[in-house]
């Protein structure tokens, strides 16, 4: 904060902002803010898991009725969103929480803004792989058919069991191919005004391909695949609303989306990359004091004695002065400091302010 | 100067006074009426939990605007804003204030906001009325009306579409235009009549020589510690 030219960050502002206007069964509740040292620190209600680490360890065994409720509860919150005027431009799965009640959240508002008919807005936003066409083609002037673009590939990511455009790559030209692979090259004639996008000239398809997600998908329901169709459909204009998508007949058709509350129980995701963590971090710990009593072998027994307390405090302090970052990828940083969360049953704390979206801006 | 001197009255015309310095600098600055609306509505929120005496109304204002400009999505310059207070006041070294004056003083405006910080405003429910009832001739004379109740505390007081219904009330009656007929349809409640009548008796009141009351309560604020 100290370094910040323009004082508290203008990202940070505007998640506090929006956070504090929106309340909603389906986004992540603001507790409050807290300025230490310079930093200021949110602090969030806890949630167990986020929609992605659940894919990545049980994407296969999601039953229809689950990847319906959970679709349900997004689309409801994103629903709220558009209602309120707020894009969220940031939606992918590991944004998505889920507390063992089997309540979903969105979260991370490091991106959103109010939507606005005046002003040009920055198509530097959303996570690559969730990014929608026209951003990639570098519009300024959108709407809240961007966030649908995103809904659509956490769509395809829960009945797939996997990102659906997985570039490895980290070009916006390689992500439009990927895209076009699947859903083929838009022109005027079903994109009217395409040709008039900034970056259409250099990003243009230099062969027509057809559309192909029909038979990628075509193992799935029917009615699944049209409501995915209508999510990934390229022209913006044509994509389907928050509130269409919610009374089309996937969600009104057996097996109907199943009450939250009867959704399996996962072990905390939290829990889960902390344990590996701690039994890591003591193996470390172990082989540092037998390297330290190799060393001290032949010194004084009184310093051999001490070594083991100080690890002890060490790791104490970490979990207590740790944050722990409710979103990152797994195995990352999460897993700080979420014990002590679990022991008093507090929210999880984001990062400094200056952290928020900085992650997806990548590319 | 102990707070006991100080009387209601005196304390809401330094606010006035002092909001003007916004106005003032977001001039300089060039922003837009939103931005200014938005940080006078920050800055009589600051001073419902605050007293003049501990927060400097000289920063506070300009801090306001700062605040408001990054929340309304038109980001100004702190380096801007501490150069027009320089210009503004060239002999005052009550109005000396660097960068770091302006960003410690966001922290502790945000605080005191408690993080609330969006404000809606009549000025978008004033297009839609005006074009509704027919009369967008008068945006102008309606707009200067909405612009003035910010010299009061209406904005913490009634939500912002009544407030714009008051102002194109008043503007319809002075200018003899007829729109009984669109109020009633509207079949608003008589708070419109009582924020008509507070907007009226203020203007009463400013023609009273306020300029010179303000000059004399403003010079006894304590001088910068």
């Amino acid at each position: 904060m100290e370094n910040e030219k323009e004082g508290f960050p203008k990202t940070a502002l505007r998640e506090i902002k929006i956070l504090k206007k929106l309340r909603h069964e389906n986004i992540i509740e603001l507790k409050g803010t807290a300025i230490s040292s310079g930093a200021t620190y949110m602090v969030f209600e806890y949630m167990d898991h986020d929609l992605s680490d659940l894919v990545f360890r049980f994407g296969n065994k999601f039953c229809p009725a689950q990847i319906k409720c959970y679709m349900k509860q997004l689309l409801t919150g994103l629903h709220y969103c558009h209602v309120n005027h707020v894009l969220h431009r940031d939606i992918k799965a590991a944004n998505l929480l889920v507390n063992n009640n089997g309540t979903l959240k969105l979260a991370d508002f490091g991106l959103a803004r109010f939507i606005s008919n005046e002003d040009r807005l920055t198509n530097n936003v959303t996570t690559l792989n969730y990014r929608p066409p026209e951003l990639l083609l570098g519009s300024t002037k959108y709407g809240t058919a961007v966030d649908m673009w995103s809904v659509g590939c956490v769509f395809a990511e829960l009945l797939d069991g996997k990102i659906l455009f997985d570039g490895k790559n980290k070009s916006k030209v390689q992500q439009l191919c990927k895209i076009f692979e699947l859903c083929g090259t838009p022109d005027e004639s079903c994109w009217p005004g395409i040709t008039k996008l900034p970056w259409y000239d250099h990003l243009k398809p230099k062969k027509a391909i057809t559309r192909r997600l029909h038979e990628h998908f075509r193992h799935l329901d029917h009615h699944a695949l049209e409501l995915l169709e209508k999510m990934l459909t390229l022209n913006p204009a044509q994509r389907i609303s928050t509130i269409d998508a919610l009374v089309s007949d996937y969600f009104w058709t057996d097996p109907l989306p199943c009450d939250p509350k009867s959704l399996p129980k996962y072990q905390s995701s939290h829990q889960f990359t902390n344990l590996h963590q701690l039994a890591y971090r003591e193996l470390k710990r172990v082989k540092r004091l037998k390297e330290a009593a190799k060393q001290q072998s032949g010194k004084d027994r009184a310093q051999e004695q001490a070594g083991p307390s100080q690890p002890m405090h060490e790791s104490q302090q970490s979990i207590h002065s740790g944050r722990g970052h409710y979103h990152g990828n797994p195995g990352g940083e999460r897993g700080h400091g979420s014990v002590s969360h679990l022991q008093h049953g507090l929210g999880s704390v984001s990062g400094p302010s200056g952290m928020p979206g900085t992650d997806s801006q990548g590319g | 100067m102990q707070m006991s001197n100080w009387n209601d009255y005196e304390e809401s015309i330094e606010v006035t006074f002092a909001l003007s310095d916004i106005t003032k600098l977001a001039q300089n600055v060039k922003v837009r009426q939103r931005v200014v609306a938005t940080a006078i509505t920050y800055m009589r929120r600051v001073y419902i939990s605050k007293s003049l005496t501990e927060y400097d109304p000289r920063l506070v204002a300009p801090t306001c605007l700062y605040l408001a400009a990054k929340a309304e999505e038109s980001t100004v310059q702190a380096r801007l804003l501490v150069f027009y207070i320089k210009k503004l006041y060239p002999d005052d070294t009550r109005y000396r204030f660097e960068i770091k004056d302006i960003l410690e003083m966001e922290m502790k405006i945000l605080e005191a906001l408690n993080y609330y910080l969006v404000v809606f405003h009549p000025y978008r429910s004033l297009t839609q009325f005006l074009q509704d009832a027919g009369m967008m001739d008068l945006m102008q004379f309606t707009w200067g009306i909405v612009n003035d109740t910010y010299k009061m505390d209406l904005i913490l007081i009634h939500p912002p579409h009544l407030i714009a219904l008051a102002c194109i009330y008043i503007a319809s009656v002075s200018k003899d235009k007829d729109s009984v007929a669109w109020f009633e349809e509207l079949r608003v409640d008589m708070n419109v009549k009582n924020i008509s009548m507070e907007i009226l008796d203020f203007y009463d009141s400013m023609r009273n020589n306020i300029d010179e009351r303000i000059g004399i309560a403003f010079s006894r604020l304590p001088p910068r510690s």
